[in-house]
């Protein structure tokens, strides 16, 4: 009977100990993964400018929430201006920041973490579309990174 | 032996919640922070507002079809203004155009002068002159340098509402390009922030 009893309590202290290091860990640790979406605007051999895009999602929950649908760069003069649409799939307001990151035709990134993290508030259901330029003329790629605040 | 497992219990439950507290908490609590960070702790004006404006004003001059076509012949020499700051605030403005003209400097679509270190200049350029040690042939001689064609100016004012524990405030950043020859405002843009603060109900 003390054999069993002793069992039991020893077995109440290992499950609460970790429940407690499972707390300690959600606890502190918050999710700053996002979504990252990139567009290149490459010129062929043929003298043509052609484009390229695709989607990552490292946070499949803000993806439920916000949907990255459409990257789109062009050049102004000769400088390369990107743009994203978004889309809210929640009724609510949502409040996200982005940040770009431009790279050059050898895929160098152009002022590493010289962009700034923006704030945008999107209302329920709203379509957005956010741009930014790059920072000199040897940008031929860009990268749009989102997460929560 | 039911007392002394319920005591067990307890004792476990208090270890795992100090736990839980104590988890949280590091000795020293300093950290590096991400400089580029949009983390808004009050509705003063911070360092993303900063940066958000500088950007913002960058991109917009940079793709204005009049200066797309100068800047695609020349790069036009400029000067900047100090920021009429006409908010509540002690904003070091000239952080801001600091800023600015980095961007631009970088873009390598505009060259700048920078009025704020002419005495510096002076002086050098009278100790080549003037001290006897350095060859004329390479001393660099008075009234040559590049006159600036256009000024940035700038305006920052701030708007606060108050009602109740709500504190809302709105920030509008002007910017100008003034041609200095015509006098003509060659480009202008905004950029608007709004910041809103709760205060809580106990404290502060």
């Amino acid at each position: 009977m003390k054999e069993k009893n002793s069992g039991k309590m020893s077995a109440v202290i290992v499950a609460t100990g970790c429940l407690a290091v499972g707390g300690m860990m959600v606890g502190c640790a918050t999710k700053t993964s996002g979504l990252e979406g990139a567009a290149a605007s490459v010129e062929t051999p043929e003298g043509n400018m052609q484009s390229s895009k695709f989607v990552i999602v490292n946070n499949p929950k803000l993806a439920r929430g916000i949907q990255i649908v459409d990257l789109k760069s062009v050049f102004v003069g000769d400088m390369l201006k990107g743009q994203v649409t978004l889309v809210s799939k929640y009724s609510s307001t949502l409040s996200f920041q982005y940040k770009f990151a431009w790279f050059n035709k050898d895929g160098v990134e152009i002022n590493p973490d010289a962009g700034p993290w923006t704030p945008l508030i999107m209302y329920g259901n709203e379509s957005k579309t956010i741009q930014a330029v790059a920072p000199n003329p040897s940008a031929r790629e860009f990268k749009i990174k989102i997460r929560t605040q | 032996m039911t007392k002394i497992y319920s005591h067990l219990i307890c004792v476990a439950v208090t270890g795992s919640l100090a736990a839980l507290v104590a988890g949280c908490a590091t000795t020293p609590n300093v950290q590096y922070g991400d400089a580029t960070s949009a983390q808004a702790l009050s509705t003063d004006f911070g360092s993303s507002d900063l940066q958000q404006i500088a950007a913002t004003m960058v991109d917009s001059l940079l793709t204005f079809p009049p200066i797309v076509e100068v800047t695609s012949q020349r790069r036009p020499v400029m000067t900047v203004d100090r920021v009429k700051n006409k908010t509540m605030q002690h904003i070091d403005t000239e952080a801001l155009t600091d800023s600015i003209r980095a961007k631009l400097i970088k873009s390598g679509k505009f060259r700048f002068i920078d009025r704020t270190t002419d005495q510096a200049a002076i002086d050098e350029v009278k100790t080549q002159q003037e001290s006897g040690l350095v060859n004329q042939k390479s001393a660099v001689q008075f009234g040559q340098q590049a006159g600036a064609e256009f000024m940035l100016t700038a305006n920052l004012a701030e708007i606060t509402q108050k009602a109740g524990n709500v504190k809302d405030v709105y920030y509008k950043f002007t910017m100008n390009l003034k041609n200095l020859q015509t006098g003509i405002l060659e480009w202008s843009d905004e950029k608007e922030i709004r910041k809103v603060g709760k205060r809580s109900t106990f404290g502060m």
